[in-house]
This record gives C-alpha cells, sequence and structure tokens, in this order.
C-alpha cells in the first residue's frame, strides 16, 4: 500500500478496462520486474513500496488508499514478519473484502508457518513467471470483481 | 508542486484546522485587543508551513503502467520528442530497447507553449512548432529504417505521455529534453514526474540544440 506520503496520479488507475493488479514490493527493481511479467500477461500494473518503518499505509489510517481499493488483485512481497506488512494485510483483508490476494512468501517455507489472513493464496519467492501469471489469473476467475471494474 | 489536500479527509481535515486557527486569533484578539492575535496568526502559519514541509520529505511512490498491447513478441516504444532528436541516437537507441522483437514506434510532440500563451490560449504556433517536431522526427527515424508513426501531444508532457499510452500501451519511454534549466517551463522535471508515476523502462537523452551536441 502506499505510505502515509504516497503521490498518486491524479487518477489512480488511469488504464481503463484493463484488470489492474497492485504489487507490493519493498525492493523497486524486484517490484518492476513482476510488473513487467504482469504487463505482458496483460494486466495493468501498480507498484507500491509499502510502509517504511517510519510511515503507516494511509489503508490502516481514516484516509484510505484508492489504489488499493481500485485494484482487481493484490500481489504482496512486503513480508510477513514486519508488524507494518501484517497490519497492511489485515487492513487489505478488512477493507478490500473481495479482492484476491496473494502473499509471497520467502523460499522454502511451508504455508503452515506462516500465520497469513484468511483467504490469501500464496506463492513461493523465487517467483516464477508463468506461476505467477497462473496464480493471479486464478484468483481472478474466482472473485466476484470483474477486471476493469 | 505537490497538491496538500489529495483526498476528502485531508480536504475535511484542513477545514477543521483552518476554523481551529481562526478562532484561536479571534479569541486572542477578544481577549488581549486588536493587536494580540498577530503573533497568534504568526505562529499558525508557521506551524501551518512546518507541517506541509514535514510532510513532502521522503515521498515514496506508486508507479502505474497499462498492460502491454499486442503480440507477445511485439516492442512498444513511445518517443517523447520535445526537441528534434538526432538520428543516429535516437535509432540506436530503439534497436537496444527492441533487440530480439518487433518494433512498433510511436512518437508524441507535446504542444511545448510558454506561460504567456497558455494563459492566453494562443497555442496555434506552439501548435505548429510541435508539428514540425513531429515532421522532422518521423523524417530522420523513417530515414534510419525505422518505422514510426506520431502525434500532437497534450501540453504537459506528463499528460501527452499518459495520452498516449492509453491507446498504445508502450512497453519502454525515451524521453528527449533540452539541458537542464534550457527547457520549457512544462519540459522541466517531466523525466523526474514520468519516473515517479510510470512503472515502465524511461530512457533519457539530453540535447544540446544550441551545440548540436547529445549530452546522454
Amino acid at each position: 500500500m502506499p505510505s502515509n506520503a504516497t503521490k498518486s496520479s491524479p487518477q489512480p488507475w488511469p488504464w481503463a478496462g484493463q484488470p489492474r493488479v497492485l504489487i507490493e514490493h519493498p525492493d523497486e527493481s524486484a517490484g518492476l520486474a513482476l510488473a513487467s511479467i504482469l504487463r505482458q500477461a496483460g494486466y495493468a500494473v501498480a507498484v507500491c513500496p509499502g510502509p517504511d518503518q517510519s510511515e503507516h499505509c494511509p489503508l490502516t489510517g481514516p484516509e484510505g488508499c484508492a489504489v488499493a481499493h481500485g485494484a482487481d488483485v493484490v500481489v504482496s512481497s512486503l513480508g510477513l514478519e514486519r508488524p507494518e506488512a501484517r497490519e497492511v494485510l489485515e487492513a487489505l483483508r478488512l477493507r478490500c473484502t473481495g479482492t484476491p490476494l496473494i502473499v509471497v512468501t520467502p523460499p522454502g517455507d511451508r504455508p503452515e508457518q506462516h500465520d497469513v489472513p484468511e483467504g490469501c493464496d500464496l506463492i513461493s519467492s523465487p517467483v516464477v513467471p508463468d506461476q505467477l501469471v497462473a496464480c493471479v489469473r486464478d484468483a481472478l476467475a474466482r472473485s466476484d470483481t470483474g477486471p476493469g471494474s | 508542486m505537490r497538491n496538500p489536500l489529495r483526498s476528502e479527509v485531508e480536504a475535511y481535515h484542513f477545514l477543521l484546522l483552518t476554523v481551529a486557527a481562526f478562532a484561536a486569533i479571534a479569541v486572542a484578539s477578544l481577549l488581549g485587543g486588536p493587536w494580540a492575535g498577530l503573533p497568534v496568526w504568526g505562529v499558525v502559519t508557521v506551524a501551518a508551513a512546518f507541517f506541509y514541509l514535514r510532510r513532502g520529505r521522503g515521498e515514496r511512490t506508486v508507479r502505474t503502467a497499462p498492460a502491454h498491447v499486442g503480440a507477445a513478441d511485439e516492442r512498444r516504444i513511445l518517443v517523447v520528442a520535445n526537441e528534434t532528436l538526432a538520428d543516429e541516437r535516437l535509432a540506436l537507441e530503439i534497436q537496444q530497447a527492441a533487440a530480439g522483437y518487433r518494433k512498433q514506434v510511436h512518437v508524441v510532440c507535446p504542444t511545448l507553449t510558454s506561460s504567456a500563451s497558455h494563459w492566453t490560449s494562443a497555442v496555434d504556433g506552439a501548435r505548429a512548432q510541435a508539428q514540425q517536431r513531429l515532421d522532422q522526427t518521423l523524417g530522420r527515424l523513417h530515414a534510419a529504417g525505422i518505422q514510426a508513426e506520431g502525434e500532437i501531444g497534450d501540453e504537459d508532457p506528463l499528460q501527452a505521455i499518459e495520452d498516449a499510452l492509453r491507446t498504445f500501451g508502450a512497453d519502454e519511454i525515451i524521453i528527449s529534453t533540452h539541458p537542464e534549466g534550457r527547457g520549457s517551463r512544462l519540459e522541466r522535471d517531466v523525466v523526474t514526474r514520468a519516473r515517479e508515476r510510470l512503472a515502465l523502462p524511461i530512457t533519457h537523452i539530453v540535447i544540446d540544440a544550441e551545440a548540436g551536441a547529445l549530452l546522454s
């Protein structure tokens, strides 16, 4: 999610009619790499670095996050250890209830090791492009939210 | 410049704080006489400026990009010709960006207006110059063996880029600008703003038209 000081385009999602995937990744180049994979597969993307330790995510506050609310799927690589990241995941589940959430877990971890919010899909890093695309496609197919709506 | 009010909640908070500040000034004036409100006004103004400047520090950005358009083996390149582009360098950049792919090149020339013509809506001259830049750039690209099409864009280069992306759906953007300090008011910071807003590779070419040289 965007941090409290995040700048947004005047329109959070300027690309109409395309399924929208929000990618949360603290590493900018890694986030852009995931974005490139999903763009090639036909998805509009937004890449957010997530909250810093000194910041809070607007999704967890009263202001909300237009980018998150407009997303059809969220892919979170913020990690599961940091309290700020967990807070963001819980806020997503609470406030964007119809939006599928895919959580990228550290390599080698078993799903049961993680206390992830209910209803999340897990995908292990390093992320394989075909696996990521399939996961997003399946999540979209299961959700009631139509692409680009 | 950053917009301090980016949501209804922020606007509501701003209204409440403004009311509180004016109430404090009025109370001070009532209790201490007409001049007692002046220092309160000063404190409130300095506090508001301090708060605003601190909030703008260390901003992080959400970057977006449209979906890839076209076949999987196609690479779409958007060229923003703020200044006439030299053929060799641009052709080289395009070849590198599209290595191993079929190329689709789209050139957009923003209508770069002066402040005076912006406010008087006298943009005909700027549009004619943009058309000239577009024709020259397309001509040089064709001469270099690169098929391209183009259009005149919005006077704000960033808006022109977004408009082009909606239909063209580029995979990479190449922006040419004047050297720092010599561009128009709208040209300044366009590369920085584009990189802040767009999740796409952006190549920046600086052209010193006076020296006839490519600087980067």
